[in-house]
């Protein structure tokens, strides 16, 4: 279960290390002067079940990755409250936090242990891992040999074999051939069985439509609606126009 | 279709759920670091196995670097001062190299904490662990690194005649005060390198400019003898906390116990411990809000 509760959050606005330094300096002494500021998110308040699929829509800029990187703990909100209950994972990229001189099987220790396992578990996984990956005879390869489906795949399948209580994926499960975007959803699917959380940024419309139970749409960082897929997707197509 | 109206009230808040963001109280954090940094070992450890891939898979002569490095700076130092100065004391290259090892750990480790958050930038706004792990990881990595390079004294032991003694204990232990001074002194001022990357320039200047404040090409003897035992001049040149375990770290190889004030081995024990306490203290309360700076 994950929770916000009146969750802000401001990116701060690039300025001149004078001004920054003249506000530190003026703190003291009553200037409660915020600096010049960007809205990431505004008062958002959600509550994810435990076992639901989460979609998350928005125009690019509307806060989508910003809302899944702070439910990941990578930003502190500014004011409001976040809770959880259990461990949480994010796959927010291709080949995120894997180098690129280590072979397939060396990254699935680095990438798993990233995701907070130990040893055990990912030797316990190994096979099944590079078995759902499809990457066979390269999986003793560098990764840098490996193309960008490649390493996207070997990345959802290690984040999605560990089967963590809350799995973030960021616009990446509709990488790889059509068959292993079937895979994907079918292992996404099985993780709502296991009573496992997933919450997924995508554009993927006809995707999100057929694996979410619910969804949100995002803009200007705050939370435009939430409901069940078809009346989210109606509702940014009635947005946009 | 809703809103944000399935918000829940504050007073019921699931007692099951923890805070993503729990309060560290200001005196646990050093706790916190060292607990954070136990339950994520295995990360720590394939950071590091990545980190030292990283740096030595596509040469040539890949990990041998390690040895080679300071093998050939102990090789020119021995030229120098041996061949070409006709140097009375010939452990004097040994000794040179050891300093250049010692000072080597604290500036890498120094350098790369000061720069962590913003030189981790990329990974860190797309993988939630913990941030001291970067540090960490990258510190353990230089100790590892400059560890292996010690091997390169043995060679100068047996042309010197030094047989291993008990004084060796004492190079771990002034390792491990160069490596948690810096790291320590990293930590206080990674968070205020994103809002000004000034830092950064600040401390490159200065572990250039510790290099020769440093008992690196000299020691603590020849300070002693040039400057003599009563002089101000000791106490001010003690204030440099790295001054105590690079003497240790060469007298540990000479089979000798350097000879030190007690109030200036009090000092040299005390400084990490504070440092690294002030250290993860300031980093726990700042280093995740300036992620939004990256």
């Amino acid at each position: 279960m994950l929770r916000l509760e009146g969750v802000d959050l401001n990116f701060p606005r690039k300025e001149g290390p004078f001004s920054i330094l003249k506000r530190m300096l003026l703190k003291p002494f009553g200037n409660s002067q915020a600096g010049p500021q960007n809205c990431g998110l505004s008062n958002l308040s959600l509550t994810i079940h435990k076992g639901e699929i989460i979609g998350i829509i928005g125009r690019n800029g509307s806060g989508k990755s910003t809302l899944l990187r702070t439910m990941a703990g990578i930003y502190k909100p500014d004011n409001g409250w976040i809770g959880i209950n259990g461990q949480i994972s994010l796959l927010a990229g291709v080949g995120v936090g894997m180098n690129k001189d280590l072979t397939g099987r060396e990254n699935i220790h680095l990438y798993g242990s990233m995701l907070g396992n130990e040893r055990e578990v990912m030797d316990s996984m190994m096979e099944e891992i590079i078995t759902f990956s499809e990457l066979g005879k390269f999986i003793d390869e560098p990764l840098r040999t490996y193309s960008s489906g490649m390493k996207a795949r070997l990345g959802i399948s290690v984040a999605t074999a560990v089967k963590p209580d809350i799995l973030l994926i960021d616009e990446v499960l509709g990488v790889g051939d059509p068959g292993f975007k079937k895979r994907s959803q079918q292992r996404i699917r099985e993780m709502m069985g296991d009573s496992n959380t997933v919450v997924l940024v995508s554009h993927s419309f006809g995707l999100l439509k057929e694996i979410c139970s619910r969804m949100i749409m995002m803009e200007n960082g705050k939370m435009k609606c939430i409901g069940t897929p078809e009346e989210v997707i109606a509702a940014y197509h009635e947005a946009e126009g | 279709m809703g809103d944000a109206s399935n918000t829940p009230p504050a007073d019921e808040r699931s007692q099951s759920l923890k805070d993503l963001h729990p309060k560290v109280p200001m005196l646990s954090s050093p706790f916190q670091i060292q607990k954070n940094l136990s339950k994520n070992r295995y990360l720590l450890k394939n950071m590091v196995n990545r980190n030292l891939n990283q740096r030595y898979n596509n040469a040539l002569l890949g990990y041998l670097w390690t040895l080679l490095e300071p093998a050939l700076l102990a090789l020119v130092y021995y030229v120098l001062f041996v061949i070409i100065a006709d140097y009375e004391d010939k452990s004097y290259p040994m000794l040179i190299l050891l300093g250049v090892i010692g000072y080597g750990l604290f500036a890498r480790i120094l350098n790369s904490t000061v720069s962590t958050l913003t030189a981790n930038s990329g990974m860190i706004k797309q993988s939630g662990f913990s941030l001291e792990i970067y540090s960490a990881s990258e510190s353990r990595t230089n100790l590892v690194i400059s560890s292996i390079s010690l091997l390169t004294i043995i060679p100068f032991m047996f042309y010197l005649g030094l047989e291993p003694t008990s004084t060796l204990w004492m190079l771990p232990v002034a390792m491990f005060m160069l490596y948690v001074s810096a790291w320590g002194a990293g930590l206080m001022v990674a968070s205020a390198n994103v809002v000004f990357p000034d830092v950064a320039h600040v401390f490159r200047f200065i572990t250039r400019a510790g290099f020769f404040v440093s008992p690196v090409m000299w020691t603590y003897e020849i300070l002693i003898e040039r400057a003599g035992a009563d002089s101000p001049y000791i106490d001010i040149a003690m204030l440099n906390p790295i001054v105590v375990p690079l003497t240790m770290m060469k007298h540990s190889v000479q089979g000798t116990i350097p000879e030190f004030a007690l109030y200036h081995i009090i000092y040299a024990v005390a400084f990490p411990i504070i440092v690294y306490f002030l250290g993860s203290i300031i980093f726990t309360a700042t280093s995740r809000g300036v992620v939004k700076r990256l």
